[in-house]
């Protein structure tokens, strides 16, 4: 799925019918590496970043312009939401009340997540590792 | 599957009745199968537990339903591990167009080169990353 933003409405003055005048939304899928973006996404926040493209999603949830989605791809993603034989592959599976990006993970070194501290908690992967390779914690070079 | 950092949540009250109860996850892609079908971020629904800020990897189309609980559940994506240590061949993390290359100036955090330094075209990465092979 991809979060996205509710940019606009989509209406067909003549439609194919088995769409059976279902509501169209176009939203536009939000940036949310771009470095502009703020961390906190909501409807009544600061508007994020949004990616270049127009998508066409079908609404069964009643989403509204300005709202954030989250919208599903795929031709298997319509025949569970929709049935088959409706045309579309882009489909609103739920209205986002609030996003939470860390937006310092999206830098290449995170702040606070060292290789070190992290590998000391977990134990997986140290018996089979430990026989010819050297020890944890040294990949993000902090 | 790819390999991702979670990097963020989603909460939503109003969904489709079969991802109710899943918890939802921001995922940046570290790399992605294919270069032209590239994406900036991908929810993935999270079974396994994962915290903002590790590695995990993602399976993309219905392996990812199962993994969800619910084969008939209208997702994309699901976490299916937590990555505690990548081992990439030293040189190759941001190796020249393909697939499977890395996002340049984006690693994961687990990341560990291995291998010899002769022959590739990396190896001027000696830095914190860097250890001897025996």
């Amino acid at each position: 799925m991809k979060l996205c933003r509710v940019v606009g409405a989509v209406w067909g003055a003549k439609e194919a019918g088995s769409l059976g005048g279902r509501k169209l939304l176009a939203v536009r899928p939000v940036a949310v590496a771009s470095g502009h973006s703020p961390a906190d996404i909501a409807a009544d926040g600061e508007r994020p970043d949004l990616q270049d493209g127009l998508i066409i999603a079908l609404d069964q949830l009643g989403a509204g312009i300005g709202e954030f989605v989250l919208v599903a791809h795929g031709s298997r993603v319509r025949d569970l939401t929709l049935g088959p034989g409706v045309p579309t592959k882009d489909v609103v599976v739920a209205i986002v009340d609030s996003a939470h990006v860390e937006l310092d993970l999206l830098a290449d070194e995170p702040v606070g997540t060292a290789p070190a501290d992290r590998s000391n908690g977990r134990p997986a992967c140290s018996g089979p590792a430990a026989s010819g390779t050297a020890p944890h914690g040294e990949g993000g070079g902090a | 599957m790819i390999l991702g950092r979670l990097v963020g949540t989603v909460w939503a009250t109003k969904k489709n009745p079969r991802i109710e109860n899943l918890k939802l996850a921001i995922v940046r892609p570290y790399f992605w199968y294919n270069p032209s079908h590239d994406v900036e971020h991908v929810v993935a629904v999270d079974q396994v537990g994962a915290e903002v800020g590790q590695d995990v990897l993602v399976c993309v189309g219905q392996p990812g339903r199962w993994v969800a609980g619910d084969y008939r559940c209208p997702i994309e994506a699901s976490v299916m591990a937590i990555v505690d240590r990548v081992e990439i061949e030293r040189g190759c993390e941001h190796a020249a167009p393909g697939p499977f290359a890395l996002r340049a100036q984006f690693k994961p955090t687990t990341l560990v080169r291995v291998g010899a330094d002769e022959g590739m075209t990396g190896g001027e990465e000696r830095g914190g990353g860097e250890r001897g092979t025996p």
